[in-house]
């Protein structure tokens, strides 16, 4: 009998990727082209019953016997599977009887698992109508996704945490300049009162507003450098020009009893920071070192340039400068050494620290590092800043030292005046006097406490933020000890308000002088019970 | 094209250039996170300025940071978490590019909107393979350039590809390529 249709071996091959014909003996006598695109024993000859399982298990003692089998299945639509012994590969399909006796087992392959990792198929090895190759990609597709997925939360992640880094730093250094920026604002106004009142030291004044704006204006660089504007690059500056132009500025910041030397060894070693920076940093040292140091002393700047790195750019092949703070006030210990510069340790920015941790968070945004070293008498601080060149510019001419205030008539009121940026003290001194107040001048809260113990006063005007002692310290000791004073507060922050007492009068800075005026009138009205 | 070939072409800016030059791409193509989804199909227009913002940044013509590209692009495919899809789409030359039609035509299930290509192998001997694209998109003939000679760089082949024939047929493309491998 003919048979109703008639199939060529490469269509079945196409059908059927991995067909087997056997004898009547299950002796394979051909094989498809799974088979013959691999070196595997599914070759003529081959016993059926040594290559294949007809268990999952493999467990063949268990299992009907092939020659028993796969004659039963023959022309129905009972499916057979096989299992081969020497690898993880199922093959499933129907089986045929032919008219040589044997039997043509129309099998394909069965992925196991589904999984197209580690099994060696191909697209190839699927017949064209054959659902796995569509079901293995896609479950591939699916498994890649969830991969990138997984390294998409992790990347997520790890930007969150840089993000977060940049912002505290960001916060950090905003809070630095801040506070510097208000400083320099206040001199600045409060100096251009005292030259349209004509009654002040204009030539004080002139030199004061001149340094304060210059050192804005760089503060206002160091800003859009912060906030990342990318027209901004500081231009390389020579360490000891700089210094040395600003000596007398810095100076300025120290009382009567102090000393400050600068031995510049830096030559004309430049660096790639914002001028103002370096002098208000350096101002931030001598300042907290003024802190330190109640009975006075002597303060020595130093510089030179090395090729040793700071310790934490130990591989950096590359010269540095070095400026060296060195003062001879009282010794401290390693632990509070440690806790000034550790930018893990929460401090306000009125904290006594906050001037020496914002060196170290400056000289790390530009690429060096600072150190604190206690000495057996004093303190050593250490600026590294890596070099950028050599400089050949030409210094402003440097800002004149502000010559003692001019005594003015008094009044009733005295005032005692509590500023730790100098220049802002002087102006704030200088107007009060020209209104007829008697101000005393103090730099910081133990000055302000010696100068209370040697003299009554009727207001308390104090700055806030300030090292070694805040303003609002002050404020609550100077109110439990003499409630009589009347407490004004001046500050470019909002302190914390549980901090305050509803009755002290808080002044923003820049100060308005209008509102500095009046508040002090009204505060004096109130002591003395005068409607006001 | 779909995210993975955006996420490719950063993965090459990034181990070329690093990641400053890759910001920089995705600023002036004001590209995000969005646009870096492998299995999501964008725009064409997106993955041209793309291309087109890093040749720049590479310093070549766009023709030839196309060829750097596609043959940079198998070799991310391989390493990626795709790179099994790669394994089983085959892994010699001719079972590759035989199966890469049936690869494409699974892909595109997930992907309805995908416009893929076809790879045809008309000719097969062991010194030259003979190979017919077909795209509606054009422009890409560089690229497709680089596939195969980065399809030659993962299964241990060298040699040389060239444009055999270009077919006129409107829209779109028709380019037979001509894979010589320096086989003896």
């Amino acid at each position: 009998m003919k048979p109703a249709v008639t199939i060529r071996e490469s269509q079945l091959g196409a059908l059927f990727r991995a067909y087997i014909k056997v004898d009547a003996s299950l002796v394979v006598r051909s094989a498809g082209p799974f088979f013959l695109s691999r070196q595997t024993e599914v070759v003529p000859g081959a016993r059926l019953a040594e290559l294949f399982s007809l268990r999952y298990d493999r467990l063949d003692e268990q299992a009907v016997p092939m020659e028993t089998a796969i004659p039963g299945m023959a022309d129905t639509p009972e499916r057979l599977e096989l299992f081969c012994k020497s690898k993880n590969i199922r093959l499933a399909g129907i089986v045929f009887s032919t008219e040589d006796g044997g039997f043509l087992l129309a099998l394909n392959i069965v992925p196991e698992d589904f999984i197209i990792e580690g099994q060696g198929l191909h697209i190839s090895d699927f017949s064209q109508i054959d659902a796995s190759v569509p079901v293995l990609t896609l479950i591939g597709m699916q498994r890649a996704l969830l991969a990138e997925a997984r390294q998409a939360a992790i990347d997520l992640a790890n930007a969150q945490s840089e993000a977060l880094e940049l912002l505290d730093r960001t916060q950090r250094l905003g809070r630095y300049i801040v506070h510097d920026l208000t400083n320099y604002l206040s001199i600045i106004r409060l100096n251009v009162a005292n030259l349209a009142q004509s009654g002040g030291n204009a030539e004080t004044s002139r030199a004061a507003i001149e340094a304060a704006t210059r050192h804005v204006s760089d503060l206002v660089l160091s800003l859009e450098r912060l906030t990342g504007h990318p027209d901004v690059e500081a231009t390389p500056i020579s360490v000891d020009q700089t210094i040395r132009s600003n000596l007398a500025f810095l100076s300025a910041a120290l009382p009567s009893d102090f000393t400050l030397d600068f031995i510049g060894g830096a030559a004309q070693a430049a660096v790639r920071v914002g001028r103002t920076e370096l002098v208000t940093m350096l101002t931030n040292v001598i300042v907290h070192a003024r802190g330190a140091m109640p009975d006075g002393g002597s303060i020595t700047i130093s510089t030179y340039r090395t090729s040793e790195p700071p310790e934490r750019h130990a591989a950096a092949p590359q010269d540095w400068v070095v400026i060296k703070v060195i003062h001879d006030g009282p010794a401290i210990d390693d632990e509070t050494v440690r806790l000034m510069l550790d930018p893990q340790t929460l401090t306000p920015p009125e904290g006594a620290d906050f001037p020496l941790r914002s060196v170290r968070t400056w000289a790390r945004s530009a690429g060096g590092d600072a150190r604190i070293t206690a000495l057996p008498a004093g303190t050593d601080i250490c600026i590294h800043l890596p070099v950028s060149g050599d400089a050949d510019e030409v210094e402003l001419a440097p800002a004149a030292a502000p010559s003692a205030a001019l005594p003015r008539m008094a009044r009733t009121a005295r005032v005692l005046v509590v500023e730790d940026e100098v220049h802002a003290l002087d102006a704030v001194v200088e107007i009060l006097r020209m209104e007829g107040y008697a101000v005393t001048p103090a730099l910081n809260a133990a000055q302000a406490v010696e100068a209370l113990a040697g003299a009554d006063f009727d207001i308390l005007l104090t700055d806030v933020v300030m090292p070694e002692r805040s303003g609002v310290e002050l404020a609550h000791e100077v109110e439990a000890r003499h409630p009589r004073i009347g407490i004004i507060l001046m500050s470019g922050y909002l302190p914390d308000e549980s901090l305050l007492q509803p009755h002290w009068p808080m002044l923003r800075k820049p100060l308005d002088l209008g509102l500095l005026s009046q508040t002090l009138a009204s505060t004096h009205a109130r002591l003395e019970g005068i409607a006001f | 094209m779909y995210g993975m070939a955006h996420r490719a072409l950063r993965q090459m800016m990034l181990d070329r250039l690093g990641p400053a030059a890759w910001a920089k791409v995705e600023r002036e193509t004001n590209t995000g996170p969005a646009d870096l989804i492998s299995l999501c199909v964008y725009d064409d227009s997106k993955t041209i300025a793309l291309i087109s913002a890093s040749a720049a940044h590479l310093g070549m013509a766009v023709e030839d940071a196309l060829r750097v590209f596609g043959r940079y692009w198998v070799r991310f495919a391989e390493l990626s978490s795709f790179g099994p899809i790669m394994d089983f789409t085959g892994q010699d030359l001719v079972t590759f590019i035989n199966n890469l039609d049936r690869m494409h035509r699974s892909v595109v299930l997930a992907m309805p909107d995908a416009r893929v290509p076809s790879f045809e192998l008309l000719d097969e001997t062991r010194q030259r393979l003979l190979v017919r694209y077909r795209s509606d998109r054009s422009g890409l003939e560089m690229f497709v350039i680089g596939l195969l000679e980065g399809v030659m760089d993962r299964m241990g082949e060298t040699g040389t590809v060239e444009v055999a024939a270009r077919a006129e047929t409107g829209p779109g493309t028709v380019i037979d390529f001509a894979i010589l491998l320096d086989r003896t």
